[in-house]
């Protein structure tokens, strides 16, 4: 059904007495009079056009005389067009009410655009990506993340494979994922970035550096935010995407309301498989001699398979309830894994397989001033790792017998493994906001998660203990509270907001298999952090912003006492790392039609005490304290249109990460070295063309993205050999040289009339060597094709 | 006090020893005056009296991910030296305690990190890749024994047969299957069996341990069994048994803990043995020329401290009749409380008496990197010691004549892993 316009257009002629020059102003707002911003005002086949600013305002000075058409265009929202007739020292003034668009490309999005962009333009740093334009679009999430400044996925492979988020330097566990809001661990790799499908989400927040009261979590380093599709009218999406490697994504998600009643259902569900089957080089020992040869070969025993399915049911705008709703969600997942992260072993046959069920709830509504959010969750995860192997393999697939009296793992040279785990979790969360005015807002939330693992391994060394150690419960629990105060102070000149978090952990398990005695070791820990930002507005159109936090992360349970099975001993003396986070940016259009903005961002983290797993006694690892990293970086986006129908995006990010404050002789070589493994400097830029009309009545876009990544170290070594920043070296082990990438895609709406979409993406169009985490080669060239569908 | 059960440290071991380091060598052994001997004469009689002695240097920088630096020097290094000099990168350079045979190092991985047998050229100080060969197991042994001839051990290709080189193609050549004799001693205790933890030949002979593995990773007998092979002949021509089992060597780093007498013993040490008893240091001897262990000779260096869980990281070296080895000065605590103590002191023990004396003069290490098992070396008549605490990274010479020590040379960081002698 076609979405019911509302258009209120007021055009009103005045005219200015003498002096005054001509021009056309004006105010944006959506279908509920909320001001838009950063929507587009063009006169139709010029360049001429600006974007509206915070309250929706714009103004275009100077319009040729004559009859033009105004186009307005926001992202979900129809676009429209306006005839006027200007005349000399003339001004016009124009009243334009947007639509949402629900046969758009992007899908239906009731928490609006004008929303996310108040998130970007929130003090604190946050990036929005908006998956609206991205529906149809056949690649995954970290090939979309990667295009933001100072962000970068790296994938361990293909489809399916680990993901590890690097924001501003940081990265690993010193970054927290979250859906809608809710510490994300108790799903799984159900919400993993590399599996899920873009159709499922409405939105990325990427947080650099400091965290917001709602989020309450102990990252160091930031947070992914994934937002989760909010429908409020009835549709059915369909896609499918076929490419290279048998890659298979599918997707069949819809929201149903009961007719005469606030009763909704919501469905959501995905299907993800790959072969992951691309070309790599390795190096492969010859048969007879033992010499390398680099040869080129398909990847084999590296596919997923994975399915999720998640029903949603529920009540909206009663009278106890905004919004109540229940849901229950299966997922499962197998993977087969190939290698190590050297790409020195092989493995033909090490599975892992992952069974989730998830039961959550969720209630919203606003007491006049009081916003209440209350959500809890039951998941139970089923994990089973699985290195059993029959045989010996090479890169080439071929499988040799293992010897009879051969007991040993391909990941591990000692010993199989079949080790199985149960996961219980309870997650509650309680977030309440009070608007004490317009001004001014407090915050208060409180996260709590238990954890409970059980396992089992036939295979695990027991050093003589007669008992699995896996079989014990290892319990983790967390509690954050954090509290909140948003200002704007000076007439909105100012906006701050200050939060004050407390992180407690209450952790048991047994420290380690080889001295287990019966008794289990506990541990408590609390700390304290705290932050401030503030956004100082220049002009409508330009801002300066100011983050701090001093940020805290506790330890993982394993960290804390050990990892039996992995003989990894506990460490009760083990501080929690802090850090402290420093972000500056500037926002600004650099045009006078205000068509193209730049956003920077430069950033400082310090962080103390790093936990790194070291030697311990003999045969067995630690998780110590050791030194600290700093990192200086900064990053800038630059966007907007270069035409009407011609879109750009470049952001370029370099981040300087050191080690500082080493001590202890043994590692004082490698005071202020590299961080080793992670990229320095990249960047992308975009293009993004959708012409009005191009074939026949389809509605056509092309895309075409470059990609760079200067060369970096996988391992660390001394300042002074360190190789220079740019420039050609000579060819060594411990670089991972310099990539480009191109990709390049092409999306057709066939007809208007129809809501089918077709998109073609063609992936590192270079067929570029490609790595992303150690020595794990990423894809060569390929190709995919997505076909979606959607009734409303 | 909390229980510490020791036995699974043995297969522990096994573990960390991938993460670990190097190969062995006898007669290329540098920790030995007769090894240099041995090895001029096999490879070049002309050479013997013109022979230059240059070193390498083994430096851990970075303990994350075991990489660091190999350098070379014409002599003997003095003052403080700073191994980002002139020096060869190496990822996975813990594994390293390369070893030398003529002009040539032999390190257990390549620059990559990847795991096999590195030959690197020696020549005007200066190191060049003379050939690779992959090794399909993290840990692994190996030997030079001619310029043509070498052996060495793959799991993965076989868990019953030594493998050999030509150190001069750096090509596999073939295996030895020992299946028979070592299928002799299976029982239904029996999971896997291994070959392995060090090689090291000796006056005709190579030697190397047999491993009886059962379900729980533990050594299923109470013996140490080591093959004995004719270098000639590449016949197995004994499985020496030991009753007390002991891990002998320290896989890829048994060059540090496998000595060579002047007269050709061998001397076999170890930190770990069987499951029924604290893990404690020990060495075993070998008698020049035989292929059964010496019944009458054994050093338990809980006798040395006079108390349980003596920990030795790195020696014999052996020298006039001592020996020479690192170890803490008390026994590690069975909760390992006293584990980064820096109480790890030079010892010389005689063999005869196994009377053991202190190195007072030699500073103290730290037993909390067993990234760092540099053995004691002997050169031009003194016994290099390695010290390597919070404080201080370097070498300690130590003149048995005048039984004193001064320092040889420092440097400005890193984990000292390694030092030999190369005979050009």
């Amino acid at each position: 059904m076609p979405a019911k316009f509302i258009i209120t257009f007021f055009c009103c002629f005045t005219f200015i007495c003498v002096y005054s020059q001509s021009y056309i102003a004006g105010e944006v707002t959506d279908e509920k009079g909320v001001p838009v911003t950063g929507a587009t005002v063009v006169l139709t086949n010029t360049t001429i056009g600006c974007v509206t600013d915070n309250d929706g305002s714009f103004k275009i000075d100077l319009p040729p005389v004559g009859s033009q058409k105004i186009e307005v265009s926001f992202m979900g929202y129809k676009h429209q067009y306006f005839p006027v007739f200007i005349k000399k020292d003339t001004v016009i003034n124009l009243h334009i009410q947007l639509s949402p668009d629900n046969a758009a490309i992007g899908e239906i999005v009731v928490k609006g655009n004008s929303e996310d962009q108040k998130k970007r333009e929130a003090p604190i740093k946050i990036e929005v990506l908006n998956t609206d334009k991205l529906q149809v679009k056949a690649v995954g999430l970290p090939q979309i993340i990667n295009q933001i400044s100072g962000v970068k996925i790296r994938q361990y492979g293909g489809v399916g494979s680990n993901t590890v988020v690097n924001i501003n330097g940081l990265q690993g566990n010193k970054i927290r994922f979250f859906r809608d809001d809710i510490p994300m661990d108790y799903m799984g790799e159900a919400f993993s970035l590399s599996l899920v499908p873009v159709d499922q989400i409405s939105s990325i927040e990427i947080y650099k550096g400091v965290l917001p009261v709602r989020l309450c979590a102990d990252a160091l380093g930031g947070a992914v935010n994934i937002i989760s599709k909010q429908n409020d009218t009835n549709n059915l999406n369909v896609s499918f995407n076929y490419g290279s490697f048998n890659t298979q994504r599918a997707t069949l998600s819809g929201y149903f309301e009961i007719p005469k009643t606030k009763i909704f259902t919501q469905l959501s569900s995905y299907y993800v498989s790959s072969d992951n089957n691309y070309k790599i080089d390795v190096d492969m020992a010859d048969e007879e001699t033992g010499n390398l040869r680099e040869v080129t070969v398909d990847r084999f025993h590296s596919g997923v398979n994975s399915q999720f399915g998640e029903f949603i049911a529920g009540i909206k705008n009663t009278k106890w309830a905004d919004v109540f709703k229940l849901s229950g969600a299966v997922f499962s997942i197998d993977k087969q894994k190939q290698n190590d992260i050297w790409m020195q072993e092989v493995f033909g046959e090490v599975m892992y397989y992952e069974d989730s069920k998830i039961f959550s709830g969720r209630y919203l509504k606003r007491f006049s001033k009081l916003n209440v959010d209350v959500f809890g969750a039951y998941s139970h995860l089923k994990t089973l790792f699985d290195d059993t192997p029959e045989n010996t393999w090479n890169w080439l697939g071929e499988a040799t017998p293992k010897e009879e009296n051969d007991g040993s793992g391909e990941a591990d040279d000692d010993v199989m493994s079949y080790r199985k785990y149960n996961w219980d979790y309870w997650v509650g969360r309680f977030f309440a906001q009070y608007d004490v005015n317009d001004h001014l807002h407090l915050a208060v939330n409180h996260s709590y998660t238990n954890q409970e693992r059980v396992g089992s391994d036939p295979y695990a060394k027991t050093y003589g203990v007669d008992i699995d150690v896996l079989t014990i419960p290892a319990k983790y629990k967390r509690n954050i509270s954090g509290l909140g105060v948003t200002a704007d102070l000076f007439k909105g000149k100012i906006t701050d907001e200050f939060t004050l978090k407390r992180y407690g952990v209450n952790t048991s398990s047994v420290e380690s298999s080889s001295s287990y005695d019966g008794s289990i070791s506990y541990l408590e820990d609390v700390g304290y952090g705290f932050g401030n930002s503030v956004k100082y507005t220049l002009t409508t159109n330009k801002y300066l912003r100011l983050s701090y936090e001093r940020a805290i992360r506790i330890p993982e349970v394993e960290q804390y006492l050990g990892k039996s099975e992995d003989l990894i001993v506990g460490n009760p003396a083990l501080k929690p790392e802090r850090s402290n986070n420093l972000n500056v940016g500037f926002y600004t259009n650099l045009n006078r039609k205000k068509s193209i903005w730049l956003d920077w961002n430069s950033f400082y983290r310090y962080v103390e005490g790093e936990v790194v797993l070291q030697s311990y006694y003999t045969v067995q690892s630690q998780y110590n304290n050791v030194d600290d990293t700093k990192i200086l970086g900064s990053e800038f986006t630059v966007k907007g249109k270069l035409f009407p129908d011609l879109d750009f995006n470049t952001a370029v990010t370099y981040q300087d990460i050191r080690r500082v404050n080493i001590q202890d002789s043994r590692y004082v070589l490698l005071k202020n070295a590299r961080r080793p493994n992670i990229p320095y400097f990249f960047g992308n830029a975009g293009f993004h063309y959708h012409p009005d009309k191009f074939i026949g009545s389809g509605q056509w876009q092309f895309s075409v993205n470059y990609s760079y990544v200067e060369k970096y170290l996988l391992s660390s070594i001394a300042k002074s050999m360190e190789p220079d920043l740019f420039g050609s070296v000579d060819e060594d082990a411990n670089l991972i040289p310099t990539q480009q990438v191109v990709d390049v895609g092409t999306t057709c709406k066939l007809h208007t009339k129809y809501p089918v979409w077709i998109n073609l993406d063609v992936n590192n169009v270079l067929n570029a060597k490609v790595f992303d985490a150690y020595k794990v080669q990423k894809p060569g060239i390929n190709y995919q094709l997505k076909i979606k569908c959607l009734i409303n | 006090m909390k229980f510490i059960n020791f036995i699974g440290l043995l297969l522990l071991s096994a573990a960390f020893l991938n993460l670990t380091s190097c190969s062995d060598d006898d007669s290329d052994d540098p920790n030995t005056e007769n090894s240099q001997e041995n090895e001029t004469d096999e490879t070049d009689e002309d050479a013997v009296s013109d022979s230059i002695s240059s070193y390498a240097l083994w430096v851990i920088t970075d303990t994350d991910d075991f990489s660091g630096l190999l350098m070379t020097t014409e002599d003997i290094p003095e003052g403080e030296v700073d191994p980002t000099t002139e020096s060869y990168s190496l990822l996975g350079a813990a594994r390293s305690a390369g070893i030398s045979y003529g002009n040539a190092i032999y390190n257990p991985s390549n620059t990559s990190g990847d795991v096999g047998i590195q030959k690197f050229a020696y020549e005007n100080n200066a190191l060049s890749d003379e050939g690779f060969i992959s090794v399909g197991e993290s840990r692994f042994t190996f030997e030079v024994v001619s310029d043509t001839k070498g052996y060495y051990t793959d799991s993965e290709r076989s868990r019953t047969a030594i493998q050999t080189f030509n150190p001069e193609t750096m090509a596999r050549t073939g295996e030895i299957d020992i299946t028979d004799s070592i299928n002799k001693y299976l029982t239904d205790d029996v999971s896997y069996t291994r070959l392995g933890s060090f090689m090291i030949e000796n006056e005709g002979y190579l030697y190397t341990q047999v491993f009886y593995f059962n379900e729980s990773g533990l050594h299923a007998f109470d013996s140490t069994f080591v093959a004995v092979f004719n270098v000639e002949t590449d016949e197995l021509v004994n499985v020496a048994i030991h009753p007390d089992y002991i891990w002998l060597g320290f896989e890829r780093k048994n060059p540090n803990f496998i000595g060579k007498a002047e007269n050709g013993d061998l001397y076999l040490a170890s930190l770990v043995g069987n499951s029924t008893d604290q893990a404690h240091s020990r060495c075993l001897r070998i008698l020049a020329g035989e292929t059964q262990f010496d019944s009458s000779w054994k050093l338990d260096y809980n006798d040395i401290i006079g108390e349980e869980g003596s920990y030795s990281l790195g020696g014999p070296a052996v020298l006039d009749g001592k020996l020479y080895i690192r170890m803490k000065a008390s026994g590690m605590a069975t909760d390992y409380s006293n584990y980064t103590d820096e109480d790890l002191y030079a010892y010389e023990v005689d063999i005869d008496t196994q009377e053991a004396t202190k190195i007072e003069d030699i500073p103290a290490s730290s037993a909390s990197s067993t990234y760092s098992v540099s053995g004691p070396v002997v050169m031009d008549d003194k016994v290099y010691f390695v010290v390597s605490n919070s404080e201080y990274q370097g070498y300690y010479a130590y003149d048995p004549t005048t039984g004193t020590s001064e320092e040889a040379f420092s440097f400005s960081g890193g984990i000292p892993s390694q030092f030999i002698e190369i005979n050009e």
